[in-house]
């Protein structure tokens, strides 16, 4: 029997197409390294980093923002287990995001543990609860860059904008 | 001749017609660098000497776009000057046509119009009007570009010779050392021919001969080794002597650009120790959990009052269970006796002989003593048996969250890694910070090295030139040496073979004395005196020109010399491989001023350009004299407040001379272009201003040159 945990890291969450245009400009697709992600204007080495960094920013805005109805999403093909994994040499692993992605929602879902156990709740009621609120947390995360975006003239030329915008979290 | 006006039509910067009016004495064209000065230079070239080629080089960009429908437009440069109060005007031109396939020019001319002395004007030949009106040999130093270009003797190339078939009545005299020299040798023919008459000398007057030959070429070839060796000397005398006026300047080049080198590289280290990847470290670093301690609270929260609730539950639920199984085993407030009492054994004996031995009453078989018997048997051999634990009811069925527990348990301990991530934030924000200012630092350092590097060039040389010296000057004084030391040994050894010829020639002037008639010996020694008389003259001419440049050249130099430098400038005459040459020197009283700065050595080539000026006007036709000069940018190595005593200097010269310098153009608080104040104080008699009007960088059709009178 998988551990809520384990059945949690196999999935893959989505975002809404509204926001292909960030991945594209903001997120290398492939390997690039490190040196020549920002000189391209590319703040992020993969497409999952600016992803996981949304749903920090919405965590810490407290910007949970669900989807339309019927709004169209998409994902990158990476599933949650291999986030963080070192994948070139001047990069440090940093998988140990999974789990406080997952303590993160754990908190913030109303998913109750002793009904799970209980075998009172299906677990893969249990993990589409969880996803949901990564990808409305993402979601909003998402909603404030592009804001930024609309609102400011190239916001993210210099190397510490992402960074200070995270700072800037209330 | 006094040049009127120049008028510029579509001319390269100068849209439309741009008219400049000159007056007799110093005219002076300000613009700033890149503002049309040098392209106004240039058009009284092209006029003086450009021809039908390269013409789409010259057009107005601005004109060109203006007319891309196709209409015809001129390009035209134009002078109008007075000759004896008579006006000549020459304009040089070509037509323009902007077409889809391309720019077509043509119909290109250059027209003279000439007022005679009778009151009548005729069109003729630009060229011909030209070369009458301003001498092709008095042009020739009349206009210069730079600083470089003022010093005339510097290409050696004929220059002295130039100079006196232009300007001395010398030259004449070159005919006659050539018809004399001739007669000279004629006669020494003559006089052999008539001693081989005699057969007793023939034999030693051919031997003689052949000797003296002989002897001749040897000398000839060593003269002309010594030639070239004397002009590789003066070659890199003055190398030398230009390395030694530079040689501070290119050392203290070498050690600023050392000193760039190394501000360079700690740039470089600086630049990579500077933090930039903030985003990576977003991830790598942990910074991304900056605000977690809240969140991971809120976690433990949960879990403790999960943990909390399933520990509730459970006691109720194991409660609830004992309870039911209690139920079960009490019967009518009797506690029943434990299992196993009776014996199994005795139990059995019981079943089989239908009779309860506790009670002693019959039991029989389906009588409900007989079930409660065998009943009490099967919970005895049932309690015996091991039990399965599946068969247990329990509550929770399934253990997803486990993992939950240790999570809480794990990262509650590692909760001192998200609060170190602040002070870590600050420490980098802080080191980055430092670094900056460091950067900062090192780059008004090399700021202020470059801009050092820039007054040394703007002072002596070009850097590349001031590298030269630097490494070469060792190499050209062991090649000075050298040169010197094998001088040496080809002076001895013409002096030897002088000797050996001179012996060798009164051994042949003997026989020739004894030998020949006395009128062919006569008549040699006449010829010869008359060849020394004229080499002499000519000598003496040539001499009595440089004394006249050196005179009125230090004329001059006293009245321009901004620097108050009393030495005396000297002209020296020489033969080197090239012919005739003239060397300038500065003399002191303590001889020959070795490293005069750039601007001393602008005025002294100036003062000798004015004097070979007034020496043209001297010798030209009647009235024809004083010829105008210009002059672009001739006193850059000077700076403002020299530029302004040379200018006054010049002024007082009274000669028309068009002086064009990018000085007395400053800027004002808001970077618009203004006239200097110090303009004020120099004296001239007539000023011009060239502005560009405001254009689009890298789009030359909005470039466009303003005239202003000032």
């Amino acid at each position: 029997m998988d551990s809520l945990f384990d059945a949690w890291k196999n999935k893959i969450p989505k975002y809404s197409v509204r926001f292909s245009d960030l991945f594209s400009s903001l997120a290398h697709k492939g390997a690039a390294s490190s040196q020549t992600v920002t000189s391209l204007g590319k703040h992020f080495d993969v497409q999952y980093e600016l992803y996981i960094y949304a749903f920090f920013l919405g965590l810490y805005n407290n910007e949970r923002l669900p989807f339309e109805q019927d709004e169209k999403r998409k994902d990158f093909s990476r599933e949650i287990m291999y986030w963080g994994s070192k994948s070139k040499a001047d990069r440090k692993d940093f998988t140990y995001i999974q789990d406080y992605i997952f303590m993160a929602l754990v908190s913030k879902s109303d998913l109750s543990l002793v009904s799970l156990d209980k075998d009172d709740i299906d677990i893969k009621d249990a993990v589409k609860e969880l996803i949901n609120v990564l990808e409305e947390y993402t979601n909003g995360g998402l909603t404030i860059i592009h804001e930024k975006i609309e609102d400011e003239l190239s916001p993210f030329l210099t190397s510490d904008s992402f960074l200070q915008l995270l700072l800037k979290s209330t | 001749m006094k040049i009127e006006s120049i008028t510029l039509e579509n001319f390269q910067c100068y849209y439309g017609l741009n008219q400049f009016v000159f007056e007799n004495g110093l005219n002076i064209v300000l613009g700033d660098n890149g503002e049309g000065k040098t392209k106004f230079y240039e058009a009284i070239f092209w006029l003086f000497n450009g021809d039908k080629f390269n013409l789409e080089s010259l057009i107005s960009k601005k004109k060109l776009k203006e007319n891309y429908n196709g209409d015809k437009f001129f390009v035209s440069v134009a002078m109008t000057v007075t000759v004896d109060n008579l006006e000549q005007k020459l304009k040089k031109s070509f037509k323009v046509q902007s077409r889809a396939q391309g720019i077509k020019t043509e119909g290109f001319e250059f027209v003279g119009i000439n007022d005679n002395d009778i009151g009548e004007r005729e069109k003729m030949d630009g060229d011909k009007l030209l070369d009458y009106i301003f001498p092709p040999q008095i042009r020739r130093y009349s206009m210069f570009k730079g600083e470089a270009e003022l010093d005339i003797f510097k290409s050696g190339e004929q220059a002295l010779s130039n100079l006196v078939k232009s300007f001395s009545n010398a030259s004449h005299y070159d005919e006659f050392c050539k018809y004399g020299k001739y007669l000279m040798n004629e006669a020494e023919k003559a006089v052999n021919k008539d001693v081989k008459l005699s057969t007793k000398s023939k034999r030693q007057l051919q031997l003689l001969e052949s000797a003296i030959d002989k002897k001749r070429r040897e000398l000839s070839t060593l003269d002309e080794q010594l030639k070239i060796k004397d002009t590789n000397l003066i070659k890199i005398k003055a190398d030398l002597k230009e390395a030694d006026k530079y040689f501070n300047n290119a050392k203290h080049l070498k050690t600023l650009k050392e000193r760039i080198k190394r501000i360079n590289d700690s740039i470089s280290i600086t630049q990579s120790r500077i933090v930039t990847n903030y985003t990576t470290r977003i991830f790598d670093d942990k910074w991304i959990l900056m605000f977690f301690e809240d969140i991971q609270k809120e976690f433990n929260e949960k879990i403790k009052h999960e943990d909390l609730l399933r520990r509730k539950e459970e006691k109720k639920f194991n409660m609830e269970q004992g309870a039911k199984e209690l139920s079960e085993k009490i019967l009518n407030k009797i506690t029943p006796l434990p299992l196993g009492v009776p014996s199994a054994s005795h139990m059995e004996e019981m079943l089989k002989e239908k009779i309860c031995k506790v009670c002693n009453r019959g039991a029989e078989e389906g009588s409900e003593a007989y079930i409660y018997m065998e009943k009490r048997l099967d919970e005895f051999k049932e309690s015996i048996r091991p039990k399965k634990e599946n068969q247990k009811e329990i509550l929770f069925k399934k253990n997803y969250t486990q993992k939950l527990f240790s999570l809480s348990d794990n990262y509650t301990k590692r909760l001192i890694e998200i609060r170190k991530i602040e002070p870590n934030l600050k420490d980098v924000f802080e080191f980055n910070e430092r670094k900056n200012q460091e950067l900062k630092e090192l780059e008004r350092s090399l700021e202020k090295e470059e801009r050092e590097i820039q007054k040394i060039i703007a002072k002596s040389k070009g850097e590349s030139e001031l590298v030269n010296i630097y490494e070469n000057v060792k190499v050209w004084s062991n090649q000075e040496l050298d040169i010197e030391k094998s001088k040496v040994r080809l002076v001895g050894e013409i002096s030897r073979l002088n000797k050996d010829l001179k012996e060798l020639i009164l051994e042949k002037e003997e026989i020739d004395s004894k030998e020949a008639k006395s009128f062919l010996i006569d008549t040699r020694d006449i010829l010869r005196d008359i060849e020394t008389i004229f080499q002499d003259t000519r000598e003496l001419k040539y001499d009595e020109f440089i004394d006249l440049i050196n005179t009125k050249s230090n004329e001059i130099f006293a009245t321009i010399n901004v620097d108050d430098f009393t030495g005396k400038i000297n002209l020296i005459k020489y033969s080197d491989s090239r012919g005739e040459q003239i060397k300038i020197e500065l003399l002191t009283t303590e001889g020959e001023y070795e490293n005069p700065n750039q601007s001393l050595e602008t005025t002294m080539h100036m003062s000798i350009l004015f004097a070979i000026s007034e020496i043209a006007s001297e010798i030209s036709s009647e009235g024809s004299g004083n010829y105008p000069m210009i002059f672009d940018a001739p006193t850059s190595s000077f700076g403002l407040k020299k530029t302004m005593d040379f200018l006054n200097l010049v002024h007082s010269t009274d000669k028309q001379r068009i002086i064009l310098t990018y000085e007395f153009v400053g800027r004002d608080d808001k970077d618009n272009q203004v006239i200097e104040e110090e303009f004020n104080s120099v004296k001239r008699s007539k000023a011009f201003w060239l502005r560009r009007d405001d254009f689009i960088k890298d789009d030359l059709s909005t470039i466009n040159t303003n005239v202003t009178t000032l």
